[in-house]
């Protein structure tokens, strides 16, 4: 066995991946364990798992089963096949639950996804072979699974727009009648100062600004997507308020070439809005 | 950036938060890639965390969630809306725990009820492992928080009124609420009173099972288990049997926080809570005067034996509404009997209503080795002799009345009346 496992683990280095023998024997149990009825040549499972190997992660962190039942529906192995399918089916269903995609959508993503994932197509390989097992197989399918529907119901739309147009106008709502009045009459010279100051902000406090603004999430939320505190959460917030704001002013003036008083009680009304809008946002508990 | 591959994105749980972190920002300008991170985000929080709710989803099933209104034992409550019919819609997310099947059948017979008084039930279907039920979306507030403004004892009257309707007819369908309670009960800003949450407190966990300590005798939120709030539960559902009686009891504890401010019963444990109520109900706080009529149906709602209420929530309906003067209008065939009701009616109203509080029963309380030694039994010997009691002292107090009446008993009998 020792002699055998010598010769696994040259497979593995052969092909590139880095980690211990007994690791490697280990993540080889566990998958023929898993998959009794799969019969994938510990070599070639061995060679493979090198291959695929991320840098920088570790043997360990592999799921070495679903690599394991992923190689086996490359080498065509029927029983790899239908369990993989299996998966698919259920993983398009539940992506599916949570977009617009129409029922024969669904049908139709769930065959092209078959051949995407099992078979070689002379510009791109079957998806299968770039799995390497950093995540589980159950989240790869949903990955691809949920890109491909979003790709199908966006086909023929039109391109949703997630420039900045709509922030601005989530930050300036349209319908407020003060504001109606600014933008009437510097319409042109608030919004290129607003575009130019959201221009200056760096991309994490756009993607907070987008969050918070466009889809309305709470502290709480934007805390626990970016893992951190909610009063980190509110404190990067808060500050990505203070810099827009600051240069919003910095580009009004610029433009409007005008006595800084004037500038100021313009910034006056639109930070006020701003304000009002991250109120609504910022709505922090007790 | 450019968009991370299918195998870094499907790593999106095991990534460290700066990857991760650079990933949401991303997904923030970028469509494919947001759906994707907001979808795994999920599929992790689901997996990983059952029922603490970290992160709120953006769909459930077709209503995409506006912001979370609400939160406590029984599950999240979030404002959304719903793109189809294109109106707004409260989607309550319930705690893993109960019967999803129950939960589901007691939902959907709750979507065939409808009534003016009654928080409509739009759907209920299945959500990352939880049951979801949407429900028409209250503008206006609990009456909770109704209540903390300044309310004459004709708008609280009118509210539980309103609200005793709306349980009424869900009684009628078969349907029992289980929680009643301020909270659950909604106040719109159009002035219609709403009863909301019905059936979805059912949790078949004993609550006496779960541990036995209230919190501060107001709200009890136990992980876990869903139970009702056990301050407004009648005796009988602390042991797990809720029924429409136990809900009028709930509905009559209500009644009494809505007017007086304070609770009838209080108890630090289910035990304290059960044995309050056995012991009878107090006389009404002098915070606010209240028409007899309303008095005497409410405290006839909190009697601890479920028999002595009234024998359904019409029969409180009755009981509450004003008294209309019908005798006149009767058939005259039937005189003498009007007659001599009338009589006896008139003569109830004139004489003062007697006094008769009867002191109950001293509650059995064994010593508190014994209790922690069997508490199954100690549990069932206080039911037994707390029903006892209730009937002894309902008998006593109905022979003081007797007497008072009718100058007939011996008040000796009692040996309670002042």
């Amino acid at each position: 066995m020792l002699v055998v496992m010598d010769q696994i683990h040259a497979a593995f280095a052969a092909a590139g991946g880095t980690g211990d023998e007994a690791v490697l024997a280990a993540q080889l149990r566990a998958a023929t364990e898993a998959w009794p009825e799969l019969a994938v040549a510990p070599e070639r499972f061995a060679s493979e798992l090198g291959r695929r190997l991320p840098p920088g992660i570790a043997l360990t962190a592999i799921k070495a089963t679903d690599v394991y039942v992923a190689v086996a529906c490359i080498d065509r192995d029927e029983a790899a096949i239908v369990a993989v399918r299996q998966i698919l089916a259920k993983e398009v269903a539940i992506a599916a639950s949570k977009t617009t995609a129409t029922r024969d959508q669904v049908a139709d993503v769930t065959a092209s996804l078959a051949r995407v994932l099992f078979v070689d197509e002379p510009d791109r390989p079957a998806a299968l072979r770039d799995y390497s097992g950093r995540g589980d197989l159950k989240s790869y399918l949903r990955v691809i699974a949920m890109r491909e529907l979003v790709r199908v119901v966006n086909r023929g739309r039109r391109e949703v727009n997630l420039e900045d147009d709509d922030l601005l106008d989530r930050i300036v709502p349209a319908s407020d009648p003060e504001l109606s009045i600014l933008r009437a009459q510097y319409r042109e010279i608030v919004d290129a100062s607003m575009r130019a100051a959201l221009g200056r902000i760096d991309e994490r406090g756009r993607a907070l600004l987008r969050y918070t603004f466009i889809d309305g999430w709470t502290v709480d939320r934007v805390g626990q997507v970016y893992k951190v505190h909610r009063a980190t959460a509110a404190r990067w917030i808060a500050a990505v308020r203070t810099e827009l704001g600051e240069h919003i002013r910095d580009e009004l003036a610029g433009r409007l070439r005008v006595q800084v008083d004037e500038v100021d009680s313009i910034i006056r009304l639109v930070q006020s809005r701003i304000d009002v809008s991250l109120e609504r946002v910022l709505r922090v508990g007790p | 950036m450019t968009c991370p591959d299918a195998d870094t994105l499907a790593a999106l749980a095991n990534l460290d938060d700066v990857e991760r972190a650079v990933l949401v920002d991303h997904a923030a300008t970028c469509d494919s890639c947001r759906a994707v991170v907001l979808d795994l985000l999920e599929v992790t929080r689901a997996e990983t965390e059952p029922s603490t709710g970290e992160v709120d989803p953006a769909m459930i099933d077709r209503y995409r969630i506006e912001r979370r209104i609400g939160a406590g034992a029984m599950g999240v409550v979030f404002a959304a809306y719903d793109p189809e019919l294109a109106r707004p819609v409260a989607v309550k997310v319930l705690r893993a725990g109960g019967s999803p099947v129950r939960m589901r059948r007691e939902a959907q017979s709750l979507a065939k009820l409808t009534h003016p008084n009654v928080v409509a039930v739009y759907d209920v279907g299945e959500h990352a492992g939880s049951t979801f039920v949407t429900m028409a979306l209250v503008d206006g507030e609990n009456l909770r928080s109704w209540l903390g403004g300044q309310r004459t004892t004709a708008q609280i009257v009118d509210a539980i009124t309103q609200a005793a309707r709306g349980v009424d007819a869900a009684h009628r369908a078969g349907i029992v609420h289980r929680d009643l309670k301020p909270d659950n009960i909604f106040v719109a800003r159009t002035g219609e009173v709403l009863v909301g949450d019905f059936g979805l407190a059912r949790s078949g966990i004993d609550p006496r099972a779960a541990g036995n300590k209230l919190a501060d005798g107001s709200e009890l939120t136990r992980t876990g288990g869903v139970v009702g709030t056990p301050a407004y539960m009648a005796p009988e559902q602390l042991d797990g049997d809720a029924s429409a009686a136990s809900d009028q009891f709930a509905l009559c504890v209500t009644a009494w926080e809505a007017l007086y401010g304070t609770r009838p019963f209080t108890g630090r444990t289910f035990d304290e809570l059960a044995l309050a109520a056995v012991d009878g109900v107090p006389p009404e706080p002098r915070t606010r005067k209240v028409p007899a009529r309303v008095r005497d149906a409410i405290r006839r709602g909190l009697a601890a034996d479920p028999e002595l209420r009234h024998p359904s929530l019409a029969a409180l309906l009755a009981a509450l509404a004003p008294r209309r003067r019908r005798w006149p209008y009767v058939a005259a065939g039937t005189g003498v009997v009007i007659a001599a009701v009338t009589g006896m009616a008139v003569a109830s109203r004139d004489k003062p209503a007697p006094s008769c509080d009867v002191q109950a029963l001293a509650p059995w309380r064994p010593d508190a080795r014994f209790t922690a030694a069997k508490p199954a039994i100690v549990a069932a010997i206080q039911r037994i002799t707390g029903r006892y009691a209730a009937d002894w002292k309902s008998l006593a107090h109905g022979s003081c009345v007797a007497h008072a009446r009718r100058q007939l008993s011996d008040p000796a009998l009692t040996g309670s009346r002042r």
